[in-house]
């Protein structure tokens, strides 16, 4: 009987403090908190202090990094997130990171988050960076910064430089070197272009690519031909010409350049050579 | 040699039987099953949390096995005083220290080997779990990690028995050997610091920089012997930095045994 009585007045017990548990969980949640702090810590203080676990002390941070991201999903849209809190993110992936600059995730969420919502591009890149001196077989991490530099920064030049670098790296996809092709066809660099599409042809051994490379490094050697042409003219006859048969019958070429599917070239309103094929010339391909 | 053995092996039975060897175990048992858990939480890089989670088990395992049962291994017969009946024994004193410390070392081998069964066992679980993120990934780095980690810790357990040697109580023993672990973990970084105090943009003075340079090379630099890093993100280690490391490991840890042996054979019991 007794011991029934103390088993009974155990689990009573037991039940009693997991309801007062909820109670005051629930009222510590509606107490006023104060707004975290947003001092960065020094990399080396945090290295000091990791006492030997900085790749655990890593992971650690950036769960809690994602945490603090996630109570950003679960305010009402009324309560916009502050930029203190979003450079408090900022600062728990960059402890992340300063610990462990191998780790892909902060880099990776950072970019993902920090971007868009907080339009920190600068301090973004700036972490990328970090992780690309470290992860120097990684082509992911030159394609994100080149991506916010070209679309955020606006700034084509340092971003085709980056997707140059992203397509150097090991396993790189062909994506990378396509659009840094794009970028720079757009630029009218036709020369850094070329540069840049033979060493693509030098460092690829899928043939299909190859081909589809060699195709493209034909017409760019064609329009840099017609650029240099057009140039010739303008200088020797001081006006542009109105077409591109304009350049042989003046004799400045013997005749035009046909690429190797058959099409040719012709310069647009604005004075740029075209390529009759451009749409399969820039169009970005996916592997079979 | 043929006195060392016995010793030792006794050494290791009391080790082993130390009953706050059941909540090390229990602790790294609910690390490495949360490691599980843990690692799920992770959008790219699983496997580097996975075995981050592993080999920090083995590390803080390690150093609760050395700080809670090491250190008592010899702390206590000076406590209660039962060193008395144990050099009473036709045994010289630099035998006892040279035959503990082997003991000591055979429990670290020991314990750091079935943990790290059940510490590889969880990494294949999650390997076999979440296979696609285990992108850069090595059992050898893995393995080598741990082998350096069992250096480190039969040198930090060393350093217990100079303390011990040199100090009264057990307590006194376990703060000297949590600072010895902290400062050798943290060395390599505050010299970077004090040899360019300009990249950090602050200024340290000439008389810090000198001790910070005697204490490089009077304590163990443990961090030298910490690749967990390396292990997680399968990244290469060369040969002369396992050859050199691992023999610094051996000639510090042989001069602590030796400076332990000289400072017992001297200590005056009362």
């Amino acid at each position: 009987m007794r011991s029934v009585l103390v088993a009974l007045f155990i689990i009573v017990l037991v039940v009693t403090q997991s309801f007062l548990l909820n109670k005051a969980t629930a009222e510590f949640n509606n107490l006023p908190q104060a707004d975290e702090p947003t001092i960065a810590v020094s990399p080396s203080l945090l290295k000091i202090s990791s006492v030997g676990f900085e790749g655990v002390m890593a992971d650690f941070i950036f769960l809690k990094a994602l945490v603090y991201l996630g109570s950003f999903f679960e305010r009402p849209i009324s309560e916009p997130v502050k930029i203190s809190e979003w450079k408090r993110l900022y600062n728990l992936l960059r402890s992340s990171a300063d610990l462990d600059p191998y780790f892909l995730d902060p880099y990776y969420v950072a970019n993902g988050t920090l971007t868009w919502g907080a339009g920190m591009v600068k301090e973004t890149n700036s972490l990328l960076e970090q992780g690309m001196r470290y992860r120097t077989w990684d082509p992911l991490l030159p394609f994100l910064t080149g991506f916010n530099y070209y679309y955020f920064l606006k700034n084509d030049s340092k971003a085709i430089e980056l997707l140059k670098q992203a397509s150097g790296r090991p396993k790189a996809s062909p994506l990378y070197a396509d659009l840094a092709v794009k970028l720079s066809y757009k630029e009218k660099r036709i020369e850094n272009t070329i540069r840049f599409q033979e060493f693509l042809i030098q460092n690829e051994k899928d043939g299909y690519f190859r081909k589809h490379f060699e195709i493209r490094l034909g017409i760019l050697k064609d329009i840099q031909l017609l650029e240099k042409a057009v140039q010739m003219y303008r200088q020797r006859f001081k006006t542009p010409p109105n077409n591109l048969n304009d350049l042989v019958a003046r004799h400045i070429l013997m005749r035009l350049p046909q690429d190797s599917m058959g099409g040719g070239y012709y310069l647009d309103p604005s004075g740029d050579i075209r390529a009759d094929n451009e749409e399969s010339f820039l169009t970005v391909f996916q592997r079979k | 040699m043929i006195t060392l053995w016995p010793l030792a092996v006794i050494t290791f039975k009391e080790g082993i039987r130390n009953r706050a060897l059941y909540g090390i175990s229990l602790i790294a048992l609910l690390l490495l099953i949360g490691n599980y858990f843990i690692s799920g939480m992770i959008p790219q890089e699983v496997g580097k949390v996975t075995v981050d989670m592993a080999l920090s088990t083995i590390t803080l395992s390690g150093l609760l096995i050395i700080l809670f049962i090491g250190i008592n291994l010899m702390a206590k017969d000076l406590d209660k005083r039962t060193i008395y009946m144990v050099l009473s024994k036709p045994i010289s004193r630099s035998q006892y220290i040279l035959g503990k410390f082997l003991g000591m070392s055979l429990l670290i081998i020991v314990s750091v080997s079935v943990l790290s069964i059940f510490a590889l066992l969880s990494v294949l679980v999650n390997k076999l779990t979440f296979a696609a993120y285990f992108q850069s990934f090595s059992w050898s780095s893995i393995l080598l990690a741990i082998l350096f980690n069992t250096v480190m810790l039969i040198l930090l357990s060393s350093l217990t028995f100079l303390f011990a040697s040199i100090t009264s109580t057990s307590f006194i023993t376990l703060v000297l050997t949590i600072i010895t672990f902290v400062i050798g973990q943290s060395l390599s970084v505050v010299k970077a610091l004090v040899d360019a105090p300009e990249n950090v943009g602050i200024k340290i003075s000439p008389i810090t920089v000198l001790f910070v340079r005697i204490f490089y090379y009077l304590f163990p630099n443990l961090s030298l012997f910490n690749i967990n890093l390396q292990a997680s993100h399968n990244l290469p280690v060369s040969w002369s930095y396992i050859w050199w490391t691992l023999l610094y490991g051996i000639v510090y840890t042989m001069l602590v045994v030796a400076s332990s042996a000289i400072a017992f054979r001297k200590k005056e019991f009362l």
